[in-house]
């Protein structure tokens, strides 16, 4: 009771809008390297190659290039509200930080059936599949939301409405 | 008396307060609402719609409810 | 101190944390089950204590106990006519005031009642201050505090129960529902004693305070009653609408004079959960979000699913190898092991996808998406006559249509969720996939992904229309109104999705399993007999069969041979690919069948499509009859989904070949 009546000073949302804008860029420049490889693939054929994508472990995988541009824009738009004055943009941030861990965990739990397929079933169809087969941008990208997430537990806890 | 009575739960915007003067809707979901604490005199808030624009996230007794543009109708109240 | 026993019932709004509190108390100790007559689910454990033997049956989560749903009248007919020696509502610390309107109705039932306060950490997350001494004091019940996901409060709850059931003091509680509404209770009440017969188990305060609400549950459980006609002439007196709402407001009237002594609740705050709400129901991410998500639960669900489902599948084809070649003699090696051990097989390896569906929608439950998926999804769902719940069973049945017609469950309005049931199956499964590939692959060429794409489309305008048919045909009426909680997110915890999982699969294994095995044990004895003709030949039942229902099919253009595939595909859909292989003299070399298939002059392309779309939609596979007998608790509506599905089937696939023949293809 007696704390909330003082009228509360907001917290200064610089270093979230900060982390918020790297993450998101960094998510949606993968997210079209992606979408090209995804599209490339499909328009021009199997033999279609993409020097970038293969050095950035991008998968020629369309859904998951709209997953990483998803992700990209939650962080962006958080942005756009925080620098507008809005302090309840940084709930882009924590929810942004959230859906990457998800998805990453997904593609871990589908990494570790291929897992199981090439090496304990032996199935043919995952001859030559190594675990670095299945890096993806939605799995190592994810590396910075995880350590944000450690690091600012308390900075999401609960602060008065306006 | 009766220009309040005339306004209704859907007209409501995002944030804006009113307290509840008559529940109008009738059957089952009558029942339901009244559970739900959807009585005379509650408070209640719109928080925001669906995407789609329909149904409404109410916040009222302290919890988030979620009703149709249908029922909203025909629930009468005061705006705050 | 011999081991007493004692009775005890949790009860409580939803999502307070009911089920947690039960696991947290009965461990793995519980059987899962139907309430009798309903698929409501019933949960019962015991628990040893201090020399006691303790039953908790756990009651389904209501937020009233009148007759709305068959969930309340379940769980006040449990109170009233069992009489456990206490009734334990759980109550979420966080939203008191609503959980409170469930304690008055409580207290009328006249059982002794004791509350957990739960979930006090979001509470305090929030700032609100709770006074757990002034709450027993102006309810006169004991208050227990847990937190039932870290297992806090267990001890001093069982304690507690022990001294209540030794002290066996009730407290009796009334709620003055004013003058005019008071008379007529007693007026009720009055004729009602006269009656000598009565059920005395039900208070006659209660009886009364119920039939001015208008309860029609309770009203028929007096028909019999001497007195009845009396009473319903009271009854007949009043402005039945005012009375419910004037007892509602009295209710909440009461609850506000004693709130604002035991709790203070403080400023509003932006809490974790407004911060999720505010990003996962925005109105431009909040969908494609709820898109990306389900995509990954339908990954998890089937990808990482694959190892699991291979396994079974070896595991199912060694046994069966096994005892083909050691049993004798050699009918029931070909019973047990073509017939028994690969359809049962058959059925097995969905048991992953069904582990992981049902690990998954828990969590989506117990961390409170799902009331948002619905709170999304209502608005595209009602236009095409159903409710914003459906669309998850409906998204799933993607994969596969048993799981899915087992996710309808969250659905409580009855006709909302037999609707999702009966349209289901129209959805595309996983295993007509590869029909689709066949056919498509053999007789279409680079046109086969449009095609592929075009029966998924088909399956989805079918399930619409259906709905649509359906609403105005045999479930007259519009979907229910759409009254519902959104929870505040939480973590969900692992145990309770664990516990989950595996009572709800293990329920498909059984239930199911039982009329599969019915249905494979039948197929097999067409295909096999009489005795010494090749399995699944032309001189086989089944292939009389199939001869006997060509003069059907023909106007499909379907010849004796798809006949039999999709006799077959009863079983499961894959199966018409792997019966043509046979049908074919292939075997399961895919690229001979492809040729033979291209050689036959009886097929082509404009009859594979009517084959396709007719696959698609005809009877759904025996583990989805067996699903859905069992969930909806009727043979008339499964018999009703079989000959509704066979008949669209017909007509649709009778449209395509006769349409495609006088366009001159």
């Amino acid at each position: 009771m007696d704390i909330n009546e003082i009228p509360e000073e907001k917290p200064d949302t610089k270093v979230p809008v900060i982390f918020s804008a790297i993450c998101g860029s960094l998510y949606i420049i993968l997210g079209l390297v992606q979408l090209a490889a995804g599209t490339g693939k499909i328009i021009i054929g199997p033999e279609f190659n993409m020097a970038l994508a293969d050095v950035l472990f991008v998968p020629s995988d369309i859904i998951g290039s709209f997953v990483l541009l998803l992700i990209g824009t939650v962080f962006i738009y958080g942005v756009m509200e925080m620098r507008s004055g809005v302090y309840e943009g940084i709930s882009y941030a924590y929810v942004g930080i959230l859906i990457a861990l998800i998805f990453a965990v997904i593609y871990l739990l589908v990494s570790t059936g291929n897992l199981l397929e090439a090496y304990l079933l032996r199935n043919e169809d995952f001859a030559g599949w190594t675990p670095v087969s299945d890096l993806r941008p939605g799995i190592y990208l994810a590396l910075i939301p995880l350590f944000a997430y450690i690091k600012w537990k308390d900075i999401f806890d609960p602060v008065p409405k306006n | 008396m009766l220009e309040e009575n005339d306004t209704t739960l859907d007209t409501l915007k995002p944030g804006e307060k009113a307290r509840i003067t008559k529940v109008r809707v009738r059957g089952s979901a009558r029942r339901k609402l009244m559970d739900m604490g959807m009585v005379a005199g509650t408070d209640i808030e719109l928080v925001r719609n669906a995407p789609l624009g329909d149904p409404m996230d109410y916040n009222i007794k302290g919890y988030h409810l979620s009703i149709r543009k249908e029922e909203a109708k025909q629930i009468f109240i005061t705006k705050l | 101190m011999d081991g007493s026993k004692i009775k005890i019932a949790l009860t409580g709004n939803p999502n307070v944390g009911k089920t947690t509190l039960f696991n947290a108390l009965t461990g793995s100790r519980q059987h899962v089950g139907n309430w009798p007559g309903v698929t409501v689910e019933k949960k019962s454990g015991n628990v040893s204590y201090k020399n006691y033997d303790i039953e908790v049956i756990d009651l389904p989560g209501t937020y009233s106990l009148t007759a709305y749903s068959i969930d309340e009248i379940v769980a006040r007919n449990y109170i009233i006519e069992e009489k456990p020696d206490i009734v334990i509502q759980v109550v979420d610390a966080s939203n008191l005031e609503r959980n409170l309107y469930l304690t008055t109705q409580l207290m009328e039932l006249g059982s002794e009642i004791l509350i957990v306060l739960n979930m006090c950490d979001i509470a305090e997350e929030r700032g609100d201050r709770i006074y757990i001494d002034k709450m027993e004091e102006l309810l006169a019940t004991p208050v227990i505090k847990t937190v039932a996901s870290q297992k806090k409060g267990i001890c001093d709850l069982l304690d507690k129960v022990i001294e209540q059931k030794e002290i066996k003091q009730y407290h009796g509680h009334e709620i003055g529902y004013g003058a005019e509404i008071e008379e007529k209770i007693l007026e009720i009440e009055q004729v009602l004693a006269e009656d000598e017969t009565r059920d005395s188990r039900y208070p006659l305060r209660w009886i009364s305070i119920r039939l001015l609400e208008g309860d029609s549950n309770v009203r028929e459980k007096i028909s019999d009653s001497p007195v009845y006609d009396r009473v319903i002439q009271i009854i007949d007196s009043i402005d039945q609408e005012e009375f419910e709402a004037e007892i509602a407001d009295k209710r909440y009237i009461a609850i506000n004079t004693i709130f604002p002594q035991m709790c203070t609740r403080a400023n509003d705050k932006l809490t974790k959960s407004d911060m999720v709400d505010r990003v996962l129901t925005n109105k431009y991410l909040g969908i494609p979000i709820f898109l990306a998500l389900m995509w990954g639960a339908f990954e998890l669900t089937f990808a990482f699913a694959t190892p699991f489902m291979d396994m079974i599948d070896l595991a199912a084809s060694w046994v069966a190898g096994y005892v083909s070649s050691s049993l004798q003699p050699e009918w029931l090696a070909s019973l047990v092991g073509d017939g028994i051990i690969g359809g049962v097989g058959a059925v097995l390896v969905f048991v992953p996808n069904i582990f992981i569906l049902f690990f998954l929608l828990s969590l989506l439950e117990g961390s409170g998406y799902l009331a948002r998926a619905a709170f999304i999804m209502d608005k595209l769902m009602y236009k095409i006559g159903m409710h914003g719940k459906s669309f998850i069973p409906m998204l799933m049945g993607f994969g596969c249509n048993v799981p899915a017609i087992m996710a309808a469950r969250s659905i409580e309005d009855e006709k909302d969720r037999l609707i999702t049931i009966l349209v289901v199956p129209f959805v595309s499964c996983g295993a007509r996939l590869p029909i689709y590939v066949l056919f498509a692959g053999t007789f279409f060429g680079r046109q086969a992904g449009t095609v592929i794409f075009g029966m998924y489309i088909l399956g989805i305008v079918i399930a619409i229309i259906s709905a649509k048919l359906l609403r105005v045909t045999v479930v007259r009426g519009k979907p229910a109104p759409f009254i519902m909680e959104l929870p505040p997110y939480r973590v969900p915890t692992l145990r309770t999705s664990l516990i989950h999982m595996w009572d709800n699969g293990f329920m498909y294994i059984k239930k199911a399993g039982s009329i599969i095995l019915v249905g494979v044990v039948v197929i097999w004895a067409l295909a096999s007999f009489p005795w010494g003709v090749e399995y699944g030949s032309e001189d086989s039942y089944v292939g009389s069969l199939g001869h006997a229902v060509e003069p059907l099919l023909k106007p499909l253009g379907f010849d004796w041979k798809i006949s039999v595939a999709l006799i077959f595909g009863l079983v499961a859909k894959e199966i018409v690919v792997a019966s043509m292989g046979v049908l074919y003299g292939a075997g399961d070399n895919s690229e001979a069948l492809t040729e033979r298939l291209m050689a036959d002059p009886g097929l082509n392309a404009l009859n594979s499509l009517s084959l396709m779309a007719f696959s698609l939609l005809y009877m759904p596979c025996v583990a989805t009859v067996g699903v859905i007998k069992k969930e909806t608790g009727s043979w008339k509506w499964t018999a009703f989904a079989i000959f509704y599905g066979i008949i669209v089937a017909w007509i649709t696939a009778f449209v395509i070949y006769q349409g495609g023949v006088m366009l001159g293809y």
